[in-house]
């Protein structure tokens, strides 16, 4: 077990350094002269050079590339903002509160919102609780979600001013977008979850269960749960990427000062290292996500444990 | 030789009668039935549409600007005092288009390449199968993002940035599927009989694991329209002044709390479309596996 | 009530998209102390059903016993509670299922699964369930020592022998064993199923073996019911069946069997597939199959089928079908 953790985090690492590739590449693929954008049209060809040098951006792709990848994952600086001359570490650090605020209560709501409405659904499939649940989950599965947060904000914000409509100056600030960005994570959740445990009511092993005289209490607890658990830890990695990537967008909506916010400016203003630094990050995050999902895996399911542990014991 | 004969028009009426126990299970489950119908309508809207509103895509009237609903407007006007009607049934077309194309050319790639990493195996899929790993550890709308303000914006780019995100999945899934088949007894017998791995990898494993594709495929024309929505409310994407609906959404952000119908009309026509899509992929699910139902 | 275990008029239900499948069809049954009951018939014929109805674990959504009495040790099953059953499952009645591959928890250890249902029916200590499930873990010839091991470290045959411990841990009066050695290898097979025969005969259980091969029937049976589109076509005692055949059905399975004879050349087989179970035809089921059908075995044109409810040829040789032998 522990050579395999071992094995996935050397793996994580590299597949970072991987992601690193990609981001930077990509940036540098954006049209147009860093100089240039920075300085104005105007500016003498004088200062654009030295601008440039100072950049680094006068340098080869793959100076620059190494440069960024040794800076980052072996001094762990993330470099300066091109526009702003602040550190990119010093504002992530600055910003992340507020983002996991968003990411971690969306992320609790998700899984337990959405698993306990699936389970709902499926322990009354084909009546009306399961229908009307899978209806209202299938709404917020299709409505964009930055559109589901704007209705929430004319609705509980401006209409019944129950909650500010943006910034981050009281904690009720936080509600509307913990809640707008784990909607659509729940429905998908709910779906999710209701599909693993009807697969799993109908698996052959509960009628054994019953068969023993097995209260039916206890044949959901013991039997049924662990198995739809599987495919619900599944449902949640999915649902982690939503989070991050949905973070992005949601606090533009309600004017978060969080880490989505901070890399969408630097999209836009072609900055490269917040753009790099912020995708790092979130790659980072969604990795380690991935990496406690498979050791839950482990864990619960004796199969998968017998993989990894197969080199230290012989069947 | 009648039993030859026999075991042929058995054959040939299991395989019809498999065709038509999917159309029925189709048009049984409620759900695929309203997806469809709902769809249809949603498609001929926008193709016929457009012509049948009274206003060309351009017509302004400066002193309707963000003018809310009204007899000769019934969704309003927009920013610049256009017939939002108008601008959204074309949109639609933008909007449609973009989600399929994407959405396929994702899947034909997506499975391609599993069913290369699934069939091959060994250091071929070991390989792919890595670079999968790195594809995918970014969530797809980062990665739509980033390759959007790479490529610049418009209708190509932004198909080229949501194909690119959707990739990983499709791949995964089919790879998933060619490996619980590939050991199945057919493949082997194919093998015995020297096909060429081409045609066991295309005439043979394909439309074994072709099934949930389609189901995954349809669901993912909805996601994808959905993503093209929030890239053009970022800046990104297909900005105005077309008429895309994600573009709609963009150019009405700065009066969602003063002209709500602005944001309002898009959202609703996003969501209804995308609801249709996903009802018929629930509805396909259904009728291809009725074990995986739910 | 001298019958230990007696079913009267059983007629199961299932509903699917709307269609109503007819599963099991006014189905009586009967069965001796200590005995053991062959239940025959093609698949999807409503073996399983019956069996699943007596223990009342039929599926929640979709199954429904329509109506009928299944009475055990002069009981009637359906008019218990469900807390009631909760006692009779698993202690008085058990089960061994056909597909061992499905029919453990793979995320429990067997030894656990053994003795779930002994800590819920006998034995209050856990140590003390442990050490019996240990012990009949041995009985079924699995080491003791694999207590602790999951069901995917155990192969087919073997996971079969978990399932009937787990049947047999508590003494069941009665055990139905549905198919228990369909899905394994033909050596395996033969073990099991002499290994079910005497454990039934150590503990004096009474059996229901579903199976459709006549040949573990005629090894392991004391009394045979024949099962067709949900009902019984024929039952009696072994011999009454094997040597005096009457339901055109019977001699038809019977003539499927490949026989050793000398200029047997081909395979007997019964022309046509068994009826939709939505949409039964009226009369006798068997007619359009049934080479000897007559207009008398279509049934009236109200769907009734006079005559076709089933005659008693010798004493306790029961025969559902208009013709004479």
């Amino acid at each position: 077990m522990g050579r395999y953790v071992i094995k996935r985090v050397l793996w994580m690492i590299l597949i970072l350094v991987a992601a690193a590739i990609v981001v930077f590449t990509l940036m540098y693929l954006v049209p147009g002269d860093p100089a240039e954008l920075l300085l104005g049209v105007e500016a003498s060809e004088e200062v654009l050079a030295a601008k440039r040098a100072e950049l680094g951006t006068d340098r080869p792709y793959l100076i620059q590339l190494f440069d960024y990848l040794y800076h980052v994952f072996l001094k762990f600086d993330f470099g300066d903002s091109w526009r702003y001359r602040v550190n990119v570490m010093t504002e992530l650090g600055q910003r992340l509160p507020r983002t996991l605020i968003i990411g971690g209560f969306g992320m609790i709501l998700n899984v337990v919102v959405g698993t306990v409405l699936g389970i709902f659904a499926a322990t009354h499939e084909g009546k009306w609780q399961d229908s009307l649940t899978m209806v209202i989950a299938m709404v917020f599965v299709s409505a964009p979600s930055f559109w589901v947060a704007w209705m929430a904000i004319i609705l509980f914000a401006q209409t019944l001013m129950w909650v500010p409509p943006s910034g981050i100056s009281t904690w009720t600030c936080y509600i509307l977008p913990v809640i707008c960005g784990s909607l659509g994570g729940i429905a998908i959740n709910a779906r999710q979850s209701r599909s693993a445990m009807l697969e799993v009511i109908r698996a052959d092993y509960i009628t054994t269960a019953r068969a023993k005289g097995q209260r039916e209490k206890v044949v959901v607890r013991r039997h049924m749960l662990p198995n739809a658990m599987m495919p619900i830890i599944t449902g949640v990695g999915g649902g982690l990427a939503m989070v991050v990537a949905g973070s992005a967008v949601l606090e533009q909506v309600f004017s978060i000062p969080g880490i989505g916010q901070y890399m969408l400016s630097g999209v836009n203003q072609r900055d490269r290292p917040v753009v790099c630094g912020c995708v790092v990050f979130f790659a980072a995050f969604t990795s380690i996500a991935m990496l406690i999902m498979d050791l839950c895996y482990a864990f619960l399911d004796p199969r998968i444990k017998a993989q990894y542990s197969s080199g230290r014991k012989v069947k | 030789m009648t039993d030859v004969k026999e075991k042929e028009s058995a054959k040939s009426k299991r395989k019809s009668s498999m065709t038509a126990e999917f159309a029925r299970r189709l048009v049984k489950s409620w759900s695929a039935k309203l997806g469809l119908i709902l769809m249809l309508f949603i498609i001929l809207a926008c193709l016929i549409g457009p012509y049948f509103t009274g206003y060309d895509l351009n017509w302004q009237d400066q002193s309707l600007m963000r003018a809310g609903p009204s007899a000769q407007h019934i969704f309003g006007c927009d920013t610049l005092g256009r017939d939002m009607l108008t601008r959204l049934l074309y949109g639609g077309r933008y909007s449609l288009l973009m989600g399929i194309t994407s959405a396929v050319l994702g899947a034909v790639v997506g499975i391609a390449i599993g069913l290369i990493a699934g069939y091959f195996g060994g250091f071929t899929e070991t390989i792919i199968m890595r670079f999968m790993d790195v594809w995918s550890s970014l969530p797809g709308m980062l990665l739509c993002i980033l390759v959007s303000a790479a490529m610049g914006n418009g209708f190509f780019p932004t198909v080229l940035a949501l194909t690119i995100g959707s990739i990983p999945g499709g791949a995964r899934m089919t790879r998933g599927q060619v490996l619980s088949e590939r050991s199945r007894e057919y493949i082997e017998a194919a093998e015995s009989i020297n096909c060429s791995k081409l045609s066991i990898m295309f005439k043979h494993l394909l439309p074994n694991v072709i099934q949930p594709s389609i189901v995954i495929t349809t669901m993912s024309v909805g996601s994808t329209i959905n993503m093209a929505a929030s890239l053009s409310y970022i800046g990104l994407g297909i900005q105005p002044p077309a008429p895309e609906w994600g573009a709609l959404l963009a150019d009405g952000k700065n009066y969602v709390t003063t002209n709500p119908h602005l944001i309002a009309v898009p959202g609703i026509a996003i969501a209804l479309t995308v609801l249709a899509i996903n009802l018929l992929g629930d509805g396909l699910r259904d009728a291809l596996d009725p074990k995986l139902r739910g | 009530m001298e019958n230990f275990l007696e079913i009267r008029d059983l007629v199961v239900e299932y509903t699917q998209n709307r269609d109503t499948v007819h599963a099991v069809n006014s189905v009586s049954l009967s069965l001796g102390k200590g005995k053991t009951l062959g239940l025959v018939g093609e698949t999807g014929a409503g073996k399983t059903t019956i069996a699943k109805s007596i223990m009342r674990i039929l599926p929640d959504v979709g199954a429904r016993i329509v109506s009928g009495e299944i009475w055990l040790d002069g009981e009637n099953l359906l008019e218990k509670t469900e807390d009631e059953m909760y006692d009779i499952r698993g202690s008085k009645a058990a089960m061994i299922f056909q597909d061992p591959m499905t029919a453990l928890n793979p995320l429990m250890t067997v030894g656990d699964q053994i003795s779930e249902v002994l800590l819920l029916h006998n034995v209050k200590d856990k140590k003390e369930a442990m050490e019996k499930a240990g012990d009949m873990l041995e009985m079924v010839g699995i080491p003791r020592e694999r207590y602790v091991e999951y069901p995917h470290q155990f192969s087919g045959g073997m996971k079969q022998r978990v399932v009937i411990a787990m049947a047999l841990a508590c003494d069941p009066e009665l055990l139905l064993a549905d198919e228990p050695t369909t899905a394994l290898d033909v050596t395996i097979q033969a073990q099991v199923l002499d290994m079910i025969r005497k454990l039934r005969d150590k503990l004096n259980t009474s059996m229901i073996l579903i199976t459709h091969d006549l040949g573990v029937v005629a090894e392991t049976c004391d009394s045979v019911a024949v099962i067709y589109a949900g009902q019984v076509v024929e039952s009696g005692t072994k011999e009454d069946l094997f040597d005096h055949p009457a339901h055109p059905y019977t001699k038809g399975l019977f003539g499927s069997l490949p026989s050793m004879a000398v200029g047997e050349k081909r395979l007997h087989s019964i022309k046509g597939l068994p009826p939709d179970p939505t949409n039964l035809p009226t009369g006798c089921a068997f007619w359009p199959r049934c080479p000897y059908a007559t207009d008398a075995c279509k049934g009236d044109s109200a769907g009734g089928a006079p005559g076709i409810s089933g005659r008693e040829i010798t004493p306790g040789h029961f025969v559902r079908c208009l013709k004479e032998v």
